[in-house]
């Protein structure tokens, strides 16, 4: 067995990568696995990546060839790449390229390079529905409406389809970026984004680029790279996003990064439906119908307008309905835009396959390293629970257990020692149950936005906030996605959803924009110490401890409670 | 047999006698100078017994059956005699008196490999025009280990049959990575296969063999005092004890694969080296090793078994395999048998190792991961102190509750945790980590339920007395009135002393307490303790002991027989050699037609030679049978340099001088 114990990485028969972080070869390491190798973890020390099927069709689509992937990997390789993984690489690369989805003037046909290929899924239950006949061996002809379908369910088969058909150019929209006209700094993009904008157009622009997923961490600016992209094609762009105050904030940045004005925007929510040549859409009104047997009549915002681009913003909390849609609409360049390219539901190859292979990622300690995001200390405090609640919670359920534990009062005295200690930084306050949040809000004399806030009261209070007139904001857990919130440089979650890894990494997401100064923010989470609270802590911070956060533990003990943040 | 148990059947005098044989086992120069002792005779003999049984026993007709043109009998019993009285071969003697004979298993490999070496041809192609076909498992002492750690945690309790609980058959075979597919072709024997699958068997054959797991009516337990030596061994030692026992113990459906797999093992081999699997059947032919089987007709039937026999090598984590586009076959090793080369220096090799901080990294996300090279006593401890996730090149556990619970179950406390974790790692433990660990210490092992010994008084006044003797007896705690706690480990030295003093207890405790479980992790405080880790040049490693004695059943029978060192006297070899004229022995001559003929039938007897004149020259015949009538003879039997013309008839006519011919005694 080859033995370079000196090397940097181990290849397990598992396709997973570790990753020695301080052997001096590292870097060269990691960027040939950010080509071949999706990371699964990077605390310090052993960064741990794996191989899958979308990573080597990522890097195949790259150019990268199965011989070239395994004889660098075993450049970096402690000791032999399995051949297990070798002969995985092989028969993965080498399915990709091999079909080819190809008008023959009005006809969708499925293309294969070799006679086997198409034998070895012919047979397969769930595609029998898309194909119209088998012309020969290495030619079947499709159902006019199969192009996204059969490219899904192949993918999920193994078997990835290049899509050679290519996009319609959509209604030209002319414009371009303020580029030094900004309200505050002059506006350009960043290496990375830049990057990004590059990797999604393709070699040449031309070729397999036009859809596919960006992943970048929450406040690496991936609206901006949204707005590039739209600026590359200039053509008319449907928006999908989570909710109405991103709807807000994307038409915001929109028309203060471009040229583009309030006339060329328009809003399509539930309170307002206007279809303009930029137009964006919350997930929750194209997937609304009165009833469950009703047609999802907002669907028809699709086919509203031509089209030539898609972006999909959180792309993994798309819902099945409008994955569906999507499959429909394949003509279409598409964008995904996300954090954290993984979905609960498993459905990342439904990803790759409707909206494109991921075509950029960027780890968050890399871009922590560059600055462009802040340098966040995290710190769990752990509290005592005092009787009575200590009673209560001995005999309560184990639901009420956590909800005793989350509303524990003494975490009153910490959040008031965290804000003497940071008096002055912005600051929000997260958590989970409203009625714990209204006594901090009341006790603070703090404002409180929760799902109930109208929206305009929202925008108000965010604005506030982003002014620094607002100090202080108390938030439900409305605000875990997609709230824009620059000047927020400490956050103190005091409750949370149980063990929701998500949850916590938007929630810090929150304060990650850059800051002045040392660029350093301040995430604290106050849980209640032996308690169910504490077991699903551990479980929440796993995401981000795998991104390589590290939690300081402060005790906070049943004398000296005063003492949180000393 | 092997000869460490050969020698402890000897008296001293005789171990003295046999010296030279006993330390050739494990010294190549003392082995070869002992060959070249031998006479030619002996050297036939031995290579013929190994031709035709390999390592298995053999009664002296099974041998002088297939005797014949090439050796005579007589030869085989006087080159047994000397083998015997070299001590290559040992006889046992059976209930009715019978001889069985044998080589000593472990003398077996190098005498075979110094007689028949196999001569392995690299390669000489590009490593990038192979494709690997099979590749090598995790490894056989992967495994022995996996399967002890799981008896470590659960046990191995026994029905009133004597079966093991499926439950724990299902987590045995869990932590295993050998099938039951990939043992097929070893067609193993065991108790109870109905419901034991055979990969678990094999494994446990092994811990049964290294003494590391004992049998009780209620259990198979673990024999914590031998596991101790057993996981201080470095891993290639491991591997060698391995590969070599199961060399001796498994049963091989046909003896010429047992040689293929000694060979294989005692060959010259260079890791990563790829070697045609044709060079196999290729030394198979050169040796004339007996492969007939009426189902195998071609070479290529041959080949095809023995990449079979390498597919499950492959399995153990000794060989990989692998084509090339052409479909030849090459294999090459992954480990050192150990039987190549005489295991000098091995002691060097392993303090080299032990000196090296082997450690683990601990993530902050509370896995644990495992390097290769981490010694087995670190990762007994891991076994006990978190779960395993993976287990490959790099094994990966984790941190979980369960497993800090199970690990105060089994006596650790959360500082012993964390020293251990500390000690053993290359990095520092992260805050969280060890935050985690005290939040569950705070949650489990703060109370416990405890059965313990009392010595209870049935009056106030005993109380006051055995108060009274505070000094004198060994620590014990009051509780109540009229109870006290004794330390269980001082329940005899108590009983003695209160018997001293007069106040002698009731013979029998008022009811048992359970006592001691064999499962578990024992404490070998050497693995918490880093100063005091023992390397594998250890005494005790070093002095592992073996037992022929295991789970799956194998062909050998001798060590069920007592040893038999005696050595037959030449009448024994020739009966009636003493009322021949010697001169038969010692000229070529005339004699009589009738002397002729009994001098003929007397070699026939005897299974000898004669050697057959006249004036213009002389032949040495083996006969097979004679006929006279009418003053003349004629015989049937092998003329020696014509062997290939098969039996040949020879007569008076043509022949009148006659000798008798016997192989020389040493």
């Amino acid at each position: 067995m080859l033995d370079q114990t000196n090397r940097p990485c181990i290849v397990q028969s598992d396709l997973t990568v570790l990753l020695e972080t301080e052997h001096p070869s590292s870097q060269e390491a990691k960027e040939l696995l950010f080509h071949v190798a999706e990371l699964l973890k990077s605390p310090a020390n052993i960064h741990t990546y794996r191989i899958t099927t979308l990573s080597l069709w990522n890097a195949a689509s790259a150019g990268m060839t199965p011989e070239a992937v395994i004889q660098e990997l075993r450049r970096f390789a402690k000791w032999d790449v399995p051949a297990k993984v070798q002969q995985q690489i092989k028969l993965w690369m080498g399915r990709y390229g091999s079909l080819k989805l190809e008008l023959q003037g009005e006809e969708l046909q499925l293309c294969a390079m070799n006679e086997t290929i198409i034998d070895e899924f012919i047979e397969e239950r769930s595609i029998q529905s898309y194909i119209d006949t088998r012309l020969d061996a290495k030619t079947v002809l499709l159902k006019g409406h199969a192009r996204g379908l059969m490219k899904q369910e192949l993918t999920r088969l193994g078997y990835p389809v290049l899509d050679a058909i290519g996009f319609h150019e959509g209604k030209s929209l002319p414009f371009g970026f303020n580029r030094g006209r900004g309200p505050s700094r002059p506006f350009a993009l960043r290496p990375y984004q830049e990057q990004a904008v590059q990797a999604f157009k393709g070699e040449d622009g031309g070729g397999y680029g036009g859809s596919g997923v960006v992943v970048l961490p929450c406040g690496a600016g991936k609206t901006v790279v949204g707005m590039a992209v739209m600026e590359q094609f200039q053509c008319e762009t449907l928006i999908l996003t989570t909710n109405v105050t991103s709807v807000r904030q994307w038409k915001t940045e929109i028309m203060s990064k471009t040229s583009l004005t309030e006339d060329d925007i328009g809003e399509y929510s539930g309170s307002c439906k206007v279809v303009k040549p930029v137009t964006i859409a919350t997930y929750q009104i194209l997937t609304h119908r009165k009833q469950k047997a009703d047609p999802f009549v907002h669907m028809q915002l699709f086919q509203e307008r031509d089209w030539g681009l898609i972006v999909y913003d959180e792309v993994h909390l798309l819902p099945a309905p409008v994955f569906r849609a999507t499959a429909e609409i394949q003509a279409t360049r598409r964008l995904g835009l996300t954090a954290t390219l993984v979905r609960e539901d498993g459905c990342e190859k439904d990803v790759f396959s409707l909206i494109g292979p991921k075509r950029y990622e960027l780890p968050w300690k890399e871009l922590e390293q560059q600055g462009w995001i802040a340098t966040v200390n995290c710190c769990e405090i752990l509290v005592p629970l005092y009787a009575p609640n200590l009673e209560l919670y001995w005999r309560a359920d184990a639901k009420s257990k956590f909800r005793i534990a989350g509303e524990n009062p003494a975490k009153m005295d910490v959040i008031r020692s965290l804000l003497e200690q940071h008096e002055g930084k912005p600051t929000l306050i997260i958590g989970q149950y409203l009625d714990q949040l209204a006594v901090i809000a009341a006790e603070l004399q703090a404002p409180i936005m929760t799902g109930t806030t109208p929206q305009a009261k929202r925008q108000e209070l965010y604005d506030g906030f982003k002014r620094g007139e607002i100090p202080l904001l108390v938030v439900s857990k409305i605000a875990n996605f997609a709230v824009d919130l620059p000047d927020a440089a400490v956050a103190i979650q005091v409750s949370g959803s149980y063990g929701s890894r998500q949850e916590e990494a938007q929630r810090l997401g929150r304060i990650l924009r850059p800051k002045a100064g040392d660029n350093t923010a301040y995430f604290y989470t106050v849980v209640s110490r032996d308690t169910k609270e504490q077991d699903f802590a551990l479980k929440r911070q796993l995401f981000l401890v795998e991104q390589g956060y590290r939690y300081d533990i402060r005790n906070i003990s049943n004398v000296t409670k005063e003492a949180a943040a000393t | 047999m092997n000869t460490q148990e050969i020698a402890s059947k000897l008296s001293e005098a005789d171990q003295h006698t046999y010296r030279q044989a006993l330390e050739a086992a494990h010294n190549h120069a003392a082995l070869s100078l002992l060959l070249d002792q031998l006479t030619h005779v002996g050297l036939e003999t031995l290579d013929f017994i190994m031709r035709h049984f390999g390592m298995q026993s053999f009664e002296l007709p099974q041998l002088l059956k297939h005797g014949g043109a090439s050796m005579s009998g007589a030869a085989l019993r006087v080159g047994i005699y000397e083998l015997r009285q070299r001590g290559l071969v040992y006889a046992v003697r059976k209930a009715w008196g019978d001889q069985l004979f044998f080589i000593p298993t472990d003398l077996y490999a190098p005498v075979q490999h110094l007689r028949m070496p196999l001569q392995l041809q690299a390669a000489s192609i590009e490593t990038s025009d192979l494709t690997v076909t099979h590749e090598a498992g995790r490894g056989l002492e992967y495994e022995l280990f996996y399967l002890l750690a799981t008896i470590a945690k659960i046990g191995a309790p026994l029905t009133a049959k004597g079966t093991m609980h499926k439950k724990h058959i299902q987590k045995m075979l869990s932590s295993l990575q050998i099938t039951v597919r990939d043992l097929v072709p070893l067609h193993l024997q065991y108790p109870n296969p109905d419901t034991l699958p055979s990969s678990i068997a094999l494994v446990l054959d092994f811990g049964f063999r290294f003494g590391l797991l004992h049998k009780t009516p209620e259990a198979y337990e673990l024999n914590h005092n031998m596991l101790y030596p057993w996981l201080s061994q470095n891993r290639i030692t491991m591997q060698q004890r391995l590969w070599q026992i199961w060399l001796t113990a498994q049963p091989f459906p046909e003896r010429w694969i047992q040689q293929c797999m000694y060979a294989i093992a005692s060959a010259p081999q260079e890791q990563g080296v790829w070697y045609a699997v044709r060079s196999i059947s290729s030394w198979l032919v050169m040796h004339r090793i007996d492969v007939k089987s009426p189902e195998r007709t071609s070479e290529q039937d041959i080949e095809d078994l023995i990449q079979v026999w390498l597919s499950v090598l492959c399995t153990f984590g000794w060989v990989e395999l692998g084509t090339t586009l052409d479909g030849e076959r090459f294999f090459r090793y992954t480990i050192n048998s150990g039987l190549e080369l005489a295991p000098t220096g091995g002691a060097e090799q392993r303090e080299e190792q032990s000196t090296q901080m082997k450690g683990f990294y601990v993530q902050p996300d509370l896995e644990i991961i495992v390097p290769p090279d981490v010694p087995f006593l670190t990762r007994w401890e891991l076994e006990c102190c978190a779960d395993l996730i993976r287990s490959d090149q790099v094994a990966v556990y984790r941190l979980t509750k369960d497993s800090y619970m199970r690990a105060v179950d089994q006596g650790r406390t959360l500082q012993d945790m964390i020293e251990f974790l500390g000690q053993k790692s290359l990095s520092d433990i992260p805050e969280s980590v060890k935050a985690t660990l005290d939040h569950w210490r705070q949650q489990y092992g703060r109370v416990y339920l405890s059965e313990v010994v009392l010595l209870r008084c049935v009056d106030a006044e005993v109380v006051e007395r055995i108060r009274g003797m505070a000094q004198i007896l060994p620590q014990i705690t009051p509780i109540g009135a009229y109870d006290f706690i004794v330390p269980r480990d001082q329940v005899d030295t108590l009983r003695s002393v209160l018997d001293k003093a007069g106040v002698t207890p009731r013979r029998q405790m008022e009811s048992t307490v359970s006592g001691e479980t064999k499962i578990g992790f024992a404490r070998y405080d050497a693995s918490v303790n880093a100063t005091a880790e023992v390397s594998a040049g250890n005494k005790d490693a070093e002095g592992f002991q073996t037992s022929s004695q295991g789970f799956i059943y194998t062909q050998q029978t001798v060590q069920y027989y007592e040893l038999d060192i005696s050595l037959p006297t030449r009448e024994d070899l020739f009966p009636e050699i003493a009322r021949i004229s010697p001169m038969w022995l010692q000229q070529l001559r005339a004699y009589h037609t009738s002397t002729m003929t009994e001098i003929i039938e007397r070699a026939i007897a005897w299974q000898t030679h004669i050697k057959l004149g006249n004036k213009t020259g002389s032949i040495i015949v083996l006969p097979l049978q004679v006929r006279s009538s009418g003053g003349a003879w004629n015989l049937k039997g092998f003329i020696v340099g014509q062997a290939d013309s098969g039996v040949q008839e020879v007569s008076s006519d043509a022949w009148d001088q006659i000798q008798l011919i016997l192989p020389t005694i040493n």
